[in-house]
C-alpha cells in the first residue's frame, strides 16, 4: 500500500513538472547568490554591469526588471518576464561576460583601476569572498598541471553552482576547458573569465527548477 | 592609441559616443543596411490601451447620445457644452461624438470607429474582459498580439515592446518585453559595453551545446532550456539591430512611439504595446464620474499625439509610420449610462460589457468609416427582447445586431441573443489578424463551441 502510494505520488509530481515551465531566476535572487558563493557586498551588485550604477533590486521597469521579478503588490503581485527570451538572455549575457571578466582580472588584480573605480560612487570594485579567492588562486596557475586536477576544477565549479548542478554537467564543462585547443593553452585570465561564465550561465544556476 | 579595458569604461561609459569604438563591427554592419529583408511587406501592429481597471465610458467619445436622454434621466452626462454632433463616416454611416473628439478631427480619414462591440457577456470583471479582449477567453490564453508576428513571413525577434502594465494571463508572451525609453537607452549602452557576440566562437558553441543537452527532456526545465537555446540564438541579431537605436527623448507617449519607429524599422519586434498611464476612468461614484469630461479631453489629446507621431515619423523615405502599422485603440469595455437607484445628476456608471467602441486604423484599415452601433440612442427606443434579458433594468446599452455581409447594424429586435447575430470582439481581432495573413486555426470564434466570428471586411482596404 505504502509503496502503491509512493507510485501514485510520484506520478503526480511528474506530470505537476511536466505542466509548468521554469522560469528565470531573476536579478533579486541570482545577486544574492553572487553575494553568498562569489563576491563580497560592499555596495557591490552585479547589475552594475549594465546600469553603471549599483543597486540591490530592480525598479520599475528597469533593465534589471527584465531579468526576471515580482511585478505588482499584494495579491495581485506576479513574477513577470521569468520566461527565458532574447532579451533578457543578452542582457544576462553582458552582464555575466563583464563580471567574468572581471573575476579573471582577480588573479592579478590591478590596483590604479580599482582606484578610477572608487571615484565613482555608483559603482563599486569587486572584492571576492574568501573562500571563493581560495578557490580561484589555483586557477591562476594555468596552463600548469596543478591548475588542471579534478580537484582544484571542482572545486571553482561548486563554489559557483554549489549542488544545484548534476554530475554530468560538471563532467562537461570539465571536458570541455581540459580538451579545447582554446583553452588548454590559455592565459589564466582568458581561461578563468570563459571558465566563469559558462558556469554561470548555464541553465542550473540562472533557472528556478 | 591605448585601448580602454572594461573596469576603465564601466567609468567612462556615460561619455557620449565612447562606446562605439568597442562595438566596430556591429555599428558598421548596422548603419550600412537595413535590416528588414528587401521583398518583405512591412506590416506592424500598436496596441493602444488602458491600465487594467479602466473600462472607458465611451459616451464621451464616438458613442455619445442627445441630451434629451440626461433630461429624461437616461444616461448620465457631467459634459457642459450642448449636444453632441453626427460623426459621418465615409461609408455613409454616422455616430453621434462629443467636441471632446476634435482634435482627432485632423485624422479622420486614418482610422474607422467600430462602435456596439460585445465583449464577454458572461462576466463584467475587468480582469476577465481584458483577458478577453486578448486571448478570447475571460481566463487568459493565447494573446492574438505575439500570434501576428508568427505566419508566412519571417518573425521578429521579438513579438512586441511593450510600454506599461500589462496584466493578461497570456500563455505565449514571452517574447513580449517590457521596453521604456529609459530601458531601451540602458540596453544600447550596455551593448556598447561589450564586443559582439561571435556565434562562430567555441565558447559561444559550448554554451549552446548545454542549453541543447539540458533542452532534450521533457519537463518545465527541458523547456526552459530549450527557451534559452532559442533565445540565446537570437541574441546577436537582436544586439545588431538595437545597436542603432537611439532612445534620447523623454520618457512619454511620444518617446515611446519614437522608439517603436526604430525598433519596427530595425526589424526587432512586430509590435507596439502602448499601456496609458492615465488612471481614474474605472469611477463608480458621481464624484468620479464628474470629472470624466476633463480627464476624457486630456486622454484625447494623447490619442491625437499618437496619430500624429505615427504620421509624422517616417517608416523610409516613402512611407510615414502609420502607412505600415495598424493601429488599434479599446479598453476592455464601455460602462453602463447610470447607475440604478441614483438621480440622473448624481449618479456614477459600472462596467458595461454589452458594448465597446473601437478605434481602428493605419495599414489594411480602411480608415473613416463608422461600423456598427449600439442601441437605446433615445429615451423612448424600444430594446430588444436578447437585450432585456441581459440587462433587465436598462442600464446599458448593447451593440446592435450586425450584418457582416452589409457591414451595417440590423434594426431588427431579436427575441433571444444569439453570439453570430452581433458584432464581437472576436470578430475585430480575427479582421486584423486576417490581415496579418495569420493561419485561421488562430482565430477567434464567435463564443465557446461557436464558429468562427466573421471577419469584418468592409474594414480590409
Amino acid at each position: 500500500m505504502k509503496k502503491f502510494t509512493l507510485v501514485i505520488l510520484f506520478f503526480i509530481s511528474c506530470s505537476a513538472h511536466a505542466g509548468s515551465n521554469s522560469v528565470l531566476r531573476g536579478y533579486t535572487q541570482i545577486n544574492r547568490l553572487i553575494h553568498e558563493r562569489i563576491a563580497q557586498r560592499n555596495g557591490f551588485h552585479v547589475g552594475q554591469y549594465l546600469l553603471g550604477q549599483s543597486t540591490s533590486s530592480p525598479q520599475n521597469g528597469d533593465l534589471l526588471s527584465l531579468l526576471g521579478t515580482y511585478d505588482g503588490s499584494d495579491t495581485s503581485a506576479a513574477y513577470a518576464n521569468g520566461d527565458p527570451n532574447t532579451v533578457n538572455m543578452l542582457l544576462w549575457y553582458i552582464d555575466l561576460n563583464m563580471f567574468a571578466e572581471d573575476i579573471a582580472l582577480q588573479c592579478a588584480p590591478p590596483a590604479h583601476e580599482e582606484i578610477l573605480l572608487q571615484d565613482d560612487p555608483k559603482v563599486f570594485p569587486l572584492k571576492l569572498n574568501p573562500d571563493f579567492m581560495a578557490v580561484l588562486q589555483p586557477l591562476c596557475a594555468w596552463p600548469n598541471d596543478a591548475a588542471k586536477t579534478d580537484a582544484v576544477l571542482y572545486a571553482f565549479w561548486s563554489a559557483i553552482l554549489g549542488f544545484d548542478a548534476p554530475p554530468e554537467e560538471f563532467q562537461a564543462w570539465k571536458t570541455y576547458f581540459l580538451t579545447d585547443p582554446e583553452y588548454t593553452t590559455a592565459s589564466p585570465a582568458k581561461l578563468i573569465a570563459a571558465m566563469s561564465l559558462s558556469a554561470m550561465f548555464n541553465p542550473y544556476f540562472l533557472l528556478a527548477e | 592609441m591605448k585601448e580602454l579595458n572594461r573596469r576603465q569604461f564601466l567609468k567612462w561609459g556615460a561619455v557620449a559616443g565612447t562606446g562605439a569604438i568597442f562595438f566596430p563591427s556591429m555599428m558598421g554592419k548596422a548603419f550600412a543596411k537595413s535590416l528588414i529583408a528587401p521583398n518583405e511587406d512591412p506590416h506592424f501592429f500598436l496596441m493602444i490601451t488602458m491600465p487594467d481597471a479602466s473600462g472607458l465610458d465611451n459616451s464621451y467619445l464616438f458613442d455619445a447620445r442627445p441630451t434629451e436622454m440626461t433630461k429624461n434621466g437616461v444616461i448620465q452626462n457631467y459634459r457642459k457644452t450642448g449636444e453632441a454632433t453626427p460623426w459621418l463616416g465615409s461609408n455613409g454611416v454616422s455616430t453621434l461624438a462629443t467636441d471632446i473628439v476634435k482634435p482627432l478631427l485632423p485624422f479622420k480619414s486614418d482610422f474607422s470607429v467600430v462602435n456596439g462591440t460585445l465583449m464577454d457577456i458572461g462576466f463584467d470583471g475587468h480582469e476577465q474582459n481584458i483577458n478577453y479582449l486578448f486571448t478570447g477567453d475571460p481566463f487568459g490564453g493565447e494573446n492574438f498580439i505575439p500570434v501576428l508576428n508568427h505566419t508566412s513571413q519571417k518573425p521578429k525577434e521579438l513579438d512586441a515592446i511593450l510600454r506599461g502594465r500589462f496584466a493578461v494571463n497570456q500563455k505565449n508572451g514571452s517574447q513580449t518585453v517590457p521596453l521604456s525609453p529609459s530601458g531601451a537607452k540602458n540596453l544600447v549602452a550596455a551593448l556598447k559595453r561589450i564586443p559582439p557576440l561571435d556565434s562562430q566562437s567555441r565558447l559561444y558553441q559550448y554554451l549552446m551545446y548545454r542549453f541543447s543537452a539540458n533542452a532534450a527532456g521533457t519537463g518545465g526545465f527541458s523547456s526552459a532550456s530549450d527557451m534559452m537555446k532559442n533565445s540565446f540564438g537570437s541574441t546577436n541579431h537582436l544586439a545588431s539591430m538595437m545597436a542603432q537605436i537611439n532612445s534620447d527623448g523623454a520618457d512619454t507617449n511620444e518617446g515611446f512611439i519614437k522608439l517603436v519607429g526604430q525598433v519596427f524599422r530595425t526589424g526587432a519586434a512586430k509590435s507596439g504595446i502602448l499601456v496609458l498611464d492615465q488612471f481614474g476612468f474605472d469611477t463608480h461614484d458621481s464624484a468620479g464620474a464628474a470629472k470624466q469630461p476633463d480627464m476624457f479631453a486630456k486622454l484625447v489629446e494623447s490619442l491625437a499625439s499618437v496619430f500624429s507621431s505615427l504620421k509624422s515619423l517616417p517608416y523610409d523615405s516613402t512611407r510615414s509610420l502609420l502607412d505600415v502599422t495598424t493601429v488599434m485603440f479599446c479598453s476592455e469595455f464601455s460602462r453602463t449610462l447610470r447607475q440604478s437607484s441614483r438621480p440622473i445628476d448624481d449618479t456614477g456608471t459600472d462596467h458595461n460589457p454589452l458594448n465597446n467602441s473601437i478605434i481602428l486604423g493605419g495599414k489594411g484599415i480602411r480608415g473613416g468609416q463608422v461600423i456598427g452601433s449600439s442601441d437605446y440612442a433615445i429615451s423612448t427606443e424600444k430594446l430588444s427582447p436578447a437585450h432585456l434579458i441581459l440587462d433587465k433594468n436598462k442600464l446599458k446599452a448593447m451593440g446592435r445586431p450586425f450584418d457582416f455581409d452589409r457591414g451595417i447594424s440590423r434594426t431588427d429586435l431579436p427575441a433571444e441573443y444569439k453570439a453570430a447575430d452581433y458584432l464581437g470582439i472576436g470578430s475585430v481581432v480575427n479582421t486584423i489578424q486576417s490581415s496579418f495573413g495569420v493561419d485561421r486555426s488562430h482565430w477567434r470564434l464567435t463564443e465557446r463551441n461557436g464558429v468562427i466570428a466573421p471577419v469584418i471586411k468592409q474594414l480590409l482596404s
